[in-house]
């Protein structure tokens, strides 16, 4: 099953979210006669409709098993993208990857590998392609990790 | 564009999300390529990557006047145990037969029923008479 999302918006701009668990074989487009018959029912304006899909070809990766490696350590790769930037953060990053200081070593190949296919798909939320790597940096600060 | 939610998980059960907007335009390659990079240079593991596709169409306009999204109707389901719910914010008052029951017969009713069935593949399985609720008043404001 994967989770399609709805959202509605009525005269007084109050919003609603509403979450459906769809058949795996659905996607948006099959989506459109069920939005219909929602709007039927209701006097709020149906304004998305988002289903979460899969990635295709993607694979689990490997957890290394030793209890010090935690989410709550970031690594955080900024980017350029026009007059924007964007940050890239990943959990639990390899020590390797950093210089002494604790900026990222951009030559690194882990690092470099993160940086060149990041060039090639992020964008800003208004659609805007990075460009180029700035400069990175390690938090070690706790964040909003759960227990799962 | 569309957002690529990653979700992670590390040795001592933690999780973290991480969305990122990538460019729709580029092949999913590109993005399985991204995700290798970022497995490789975490001890944590990648345990789902998702993307968000957006269902491309013209919204209706709201009614006018008082109606409230944080009023709903709700349409249970019930396969074996489980329990699921479809609502139905700000309800046309013409569905309802009085201030908290649902007209069950009502083809827009029967219909969404037919829909729910076909994108759930039955997964949700028998529709229980529907109700209308009041009681979640905390609508977020735009």
């Amino acid at each position: 099953m994967k989770t399609a999302h709805f959202r509605y918006v009525d005269a007084n701009n109050r919003i609603a979210v509403h979450s459906l668990q769809i058949d795996d074989s659905k996607v948006a487009s099959d989506l459109a006669t069920l939005r219909t018959k929602l709007q039927a029912l209701s006097n709020a304006s149906l304004k998305d409709v988002w289903v979460d899909e899969p990635l295709p070809d993607f694979t689990d990766g490997d957890v290394v098993v030793n209890g010090a490696f935690s989410v709550w350590d970031k690594a955080h790769f900024l980017f350029r993208a026009g007059k924007a930037f964007v940050t890239l953060s990943i959990p639990a990053p390899v020590v390797a990857i950093f210089n002494r200081d604790e900026t990222i070593n951009a030559a690194h190949i882990l690092a470099s590998a993160v940086i060149e296919a990041a060039l090639v798909v992020l964008q800003t939320k208004l659609g805007v392609d990075v460009v180029s790597f700035v400069r990175g940096w390690r938090e070690k600060k706790p964040g909003e990790a759960k227990i799962n | 564009m569309e957002t690529l939610t990653i979700e992670w998980i590390d040795d001592n059960g933690f999780v973290d999300t991480t969305e990122l907007i990538i460019d729709d335009d580029t092949e999913d390659g590109d993005a399985q390529d991204l995700l290798t990079a970022m497995t490789a240079a975490s001890y944590a593991k990648i345990e789902k990557a998702t993307t968000m596709d957006r269902l491309s169409f013209t919204p209706t306009a709201a009614t006018a006047g008082a109606f409230d999204a944080a009023d709903k109707l709700f349409v249970p389901y019930q396969n074996d145990d489980k329990q699921y719910f479809v609502q139905v914010p700000a309800p046309k008052p013409d569905i309802l037969l009085d201030s908290e029951k649902a007209d069950n017969t009502d083809s827009r009713l029967t219909d969404l029923d037919t829909q729910i069935t076909a994108v759930t593949a039955g997964a949700y399985g028998t529709k229980m008479p529907a109700y209308r609720s009041r009681r979640y008043r905390q609508g977020l404001r735009k």
